[in-house]
């Protein structure tokens, strides 16, 4: 009897280490350094309790399941936003509370998903292009994304494990918005993509720097960012901005409506926000920072890049991804036949 | 013939051993991701001993696996001396049903137990993963103790009974005691299991409480550092001490 | 506390009555339920998700997963039964040494394992780094994200599982049925084919069982070491409840995955009955 109690002692004592100074975040793989926690936790005394996730289907899942979950910070992407909102997921954000908002890129928010920033605060933008490892394919021999399909790339292609993303790519090469809901034109699209199985060898999005460095694979449909990681430990891998167009996405921190430690959540969201830290993080993860006030901070190679800022002319080609309501069904639908390689 | 069995025994080891061999060579790589010998160094040990989150995430595995072994042994000498001495009405449902656990695959453990937890509205967390692993571990507890107390002397229990003794005293005095190396058996398996658990914690884990089989997981999937090379090199040294101590044991008896 | 029976009875009850009837029966009730729009389930009763099974598209990820499985075990028991015959007629000292050295591999986490494998066979990993460095071949080769990955990694996790309970049933074998066996003239294959596998069957079939339904089961073998062409079964329940939110969908397949599990051991308890029969003869 005295074990048993024993035994409830310790379990309840481990489960009230659940205390206030603590903060969940769930967010992108790749996006925060171990550093940056470590150095939050003890400028802070908080607690971060760290875990990632590679997309936001998993993020939405997690959070439908379990509204209670006790995700204090998330970093949904765009159309993941508007979708949630809608869904009342999110929390409305107290802008008071984050001081270091102010240094973000004008040109990032206010934007359809979000009109007022509301529920989000960005974090990260990029692209979805082409890469490829010079050392096996000639950079000049690829223009436009229908250059994927060519048989030269028979099993050699990475496809990130992105539903939107990637049907983004077959409806850029039939001329349809990426956010069509037209039955017809994502039928195309989903027969597009059927057409490109034999050339993938993998999907998966969250291990695309190491295998890209690594020469596991020689071409794929990735993450700008991820791109640029990648050719800093291997420089025959390069980016190219397909000329009839790429999505353009931003990831935003938001707080789920029922975040059991909002203040804390408040607290991790503006340590990011500052600009040495954002320049730090953006500096760790490769990836493009919405942080105008951050650019200054950034070792000049990157801030120079043309693969993570490119040019305006460039940019103009992007779309940005919204929620695509009615037609979500749809997409999952064609998206999970075209995994299972039907 | 006997060089041909030796040689073809000591392939099959180091098919078994090699891979986990080189894991360990490599974390004294000092290199980030190159898979060439680049001299030795104890580096990745010093990150891994300051990478918080991972340590963490190690501890509450052991932290785990310690107290599901704990109540999973404690419970199932209770269902086993159950099943053991008393008939009682649905005693058969409850073997089916510890059978069941044993035919599921883990998958849809996880799952089930998922279901449970998202229709109690029980956050995932701590509690969620201890529930889950002293169900997959009873079994086999029960198993282990129950295979072992079908050994013991019925007329043990009758004279005392006999001799006044209640159930209680009989299960805390005497069936315990003799029980004692099944009982570890048990726990040891039930350690084993929770620590190499990873399709049903998968399922039934939460932000708030994260385990090292996970945080391993998630880490492979980005790619390979040697920091990971180095926690796997400890966990294997951790499961060498555990078998040679379950090998103690056995000689014990 | 008063009276231990009362309590041991309900202990029982209580535990395997909520974490395993219970929750069994949520499941097979969600698999009858449709898949919801903005939550996660729909109380709308129907019998679609079973149909759905047989949808040709499915029906092809469980072939595929049947055959990796098949193919799997079929290697496994190939290698292991020499393995555990061998170390099964050692002499007992350097046998329970032998019998150490394989459950290590066995306890350890079968995260490391796969990520050791992947790191064998990665592109520029130790493999292709071997063959390279003797010339043996001139181009690396890419193992990693093709199937082949996936059957090394399930063979090398998986193998334990063979071995043990082969090891066990032979060890019991009597050494004076072989004995008499030699006396009255048979050879040593004839020895192998008509007394040493007929008696282990049990063993063999438990071997087999514990590798072929995880074979099919594991998601993380695949997720580590395979491509896109290697979605087995496994990934495609943890994608339901996962990625697609279609929990009812995924409750069917975990149904329909738990019968077929139930009729191999089922298998397996009726060849073990019958095996013991002969040798009670």
């Amino acid at each position: 009897m005295r074990t048993f109690s024993l035994l409830l002692l310790i379990l309840f004592s481990a489960h009230s280490v659940a205390a206030e100074k603590v903060v969940n975040v769930f967010c992108w793989t790749g996006y925060i350094s171990s550093q940056m926690i470590q150095q939050f936790e003890k400028k802070t005394g908080i607690t971060v309790n760290f875990t990632q996730y590679s997309s936001n289907e998993e993020l939405y899942a997690k959070l439908k399941a379990n509204p209670n979950i006790g995700y204090d910070v998330i970093v949904p992407s765009t159309y993941y936003v508007q979708r949630m909102n809608r869904e009342h997921m999110l929390l409305k954000l107290d802008k008071q509370k984050l001081p270091h908002f102010k240094n973000l890129d004008r040109h990032f928010l206010y934007q359809s998903f979000d009109p007022k920033n509301d529920y989000s605060v960005p974090f990260y933008w990029g692209a979805d292009i082409i890469a490829i490892n010079k050392q096996y394919y000639h950079p000049e021999s690829i223009h436009v994304w229908n250059d994927l399909w060519q048989p030269r790339f028979k099993n050699k292609l990475l496809i990130l494990e992105d539903l939107r993303d990637i049907f983004g790519v077959a409806l850029l090469t039939q001329g349809y918005s990426i956010n069509t809901q037209n039955p017809q034109q994502i039928h195309q699209g989903y027969q597009k993509l059927q057409k490109l199985w034999p050339n993938v060898k993998v999907i998966n999005s969250d291990a695309v720097q190491s295998l890209l460095a690594d020469d596991d694979v020689t071409a794929a449909i990735a993450w700008s960012g991820d791109i640029y990681a990648a050719s800093r430990m291997n420089p025959n891998v390069m980016g190219i901005y397909p000329k009839d167009g790429f999505v353009i996405w931003v990831d935003s921190f938001s707080i789920p409506k029922h975040a059991p430690h909002v203040n804390n959540a408040y607290t991790f969201i503006d340590y990011v926000l500052n600009a040495k830290h954002a320049a730090k993080l953006a500096e760790f993860a490769g990836f493009s920072t919405p942080n105008k006030a951050a650019l200054a901070y950034l070792p000049t190679a990157m801030r120079n890049s043309p693969l993570l800022y490119p040019s305006a002319k460039t940019l103009s080609r992007g779309q940005f991804e919204s929620y695509v309501a009615g037609a979500d069904g749809l997409y999952k639908k064609y998206w999970q036949l075209f995994r299972l390689g039907a | 013939m006997k060089a041909i069995k030796a040689t073809y025994v000591s392939l099959v080891f180091a098919f078994l051993y090699l891979p986990l061999l080189v894991l360990a060579i490599f974390s004294f790589n000092n290199a980030r991701y190159a898979m060439t010998w680049h001299g030795f160094t104890t580096h990745w040990y010093h990150v891994l001993f300051n990478d918080s989150l991972l340590l963490r995430s190690a501890g509450h595995s052991l932290l785990l696996a310690f107290l599901a072994a704990c109540i999973a042994t404690a419970i199932a000498s209770v269902v086993a001396t159950a099943l053991l001495q008393y008939r009682f009405k649905g005693k058969r449902i409850i073997h089916n049903l510890i059978i069941v656990l044993i035919v599921m695959p883990d998958l849809v453990i996880g799952i089930v137990l998922l279901i449970l937890f998202s229709s109690l509205h029980l956050p995932l967390g701590f509690t969620s993963l201890l529930l889950a692993h002293i169900t997959i571990c009873l079994p086999f507890a029960v198993l282990t103790i129950y295979s072992r107390a079908t050994d013991l002397d019925s007329n043990l229990f009758e004279s005392a009974r006999d001799l006044g003794a209640s159930d209680t005293t009989i299960y805390l005095k005497i069936l315990l005691p003799l029980l004692k190396p099944a009982l570890l058996s048990a726990w040891l398996l039930a350690f084993a299991i929770s620590l190499d658990d990873i399709i049903v914690s998968f399922f039934v884990s939460g932000p708030s409480f994260s385990i090292m089989p996970l945080q391993i997981y998630s880490m492979t999937k980005v790619g390979i550092t040697p920091e990971i090379n180095a926690l796997c090199t400890l966990m294997l040294g951790l499961i060498f001490m555990i078998v040679g101590a379950s090998q103690l044991v056995r000689k014990a008896k | 506390m008063k009276n231990f029976r009362t309590f041991s009875i309900s202990l029982s009850w209580l535990w395997l009555g909520f974490f395993v009837l219970a929750p069994t029966l949520l499941l097979i009730l969600t698999s009858v339920l449709s898949k919801g729009d903005t939550s996660l389930v729909r109380v709308d009763f129907t019998f679609h998700n079973y149909i759905e099974n047989f949808n040709w598209v499915y029906v092809h990820v469980f072939l595929r997963s049947l055959k990796m499985a098949f193919i799997v075990t079929v290697v496994s028991l190939f290698i292991a039964f020499p393995f555990a015959l061998i170390i099964a007629r050692t002499p007992p000292r350097l046998r329970n040494f032998l019998l150490m050295l394989n459950v290590i591999p066995f306890w350890t986490n079968s995260i490391i394992t796969t990520y050791a494998i992947m790191i064998i066979v990665k592109t520029k990993g130790l493999l292709n780094s071997a063959l390279l460095g003797l010339g043996i071949i001139h181009q690396p080769l890419h193992i990693l994200y093709s199937p082949l990955a996936v059957y090394i990694g399930l063979i090398y996790n998986l193998l334990p599982f063979m071995i043990l309970p082969l090891y066990a049933r032979l060890e019991k074998l009597d050494d004076r049925v072989l004995e008499a066996a030699q006396d009255l003239g048979a050879n040593r294959w004839q020895i192998l084919y008509r007394i040493v596998i007929p008696m282990s069957m049990p063993g063999i079939v438990a071997g087999c069982l514990f590798v072929f339904l995880p074979a099919m089961t594991l998601f993380y073998v695949p997720n580590i070491l395979g491509g896109a062409k290697s979605y087995l079964l496994g990934n495609l329940i943890q994608d339901q409840f996962l990625t697609n939110q279609n929990w009812p969908f995924g409750a069917s397949l975990s149904v329909a995955l738990t019968i077929f599990a139930a009729a191999l051991i089922w298998l397996y308890w009726y060849s073990a009955k019958n095996t013991n029969k002969d040798e009670l003869l």
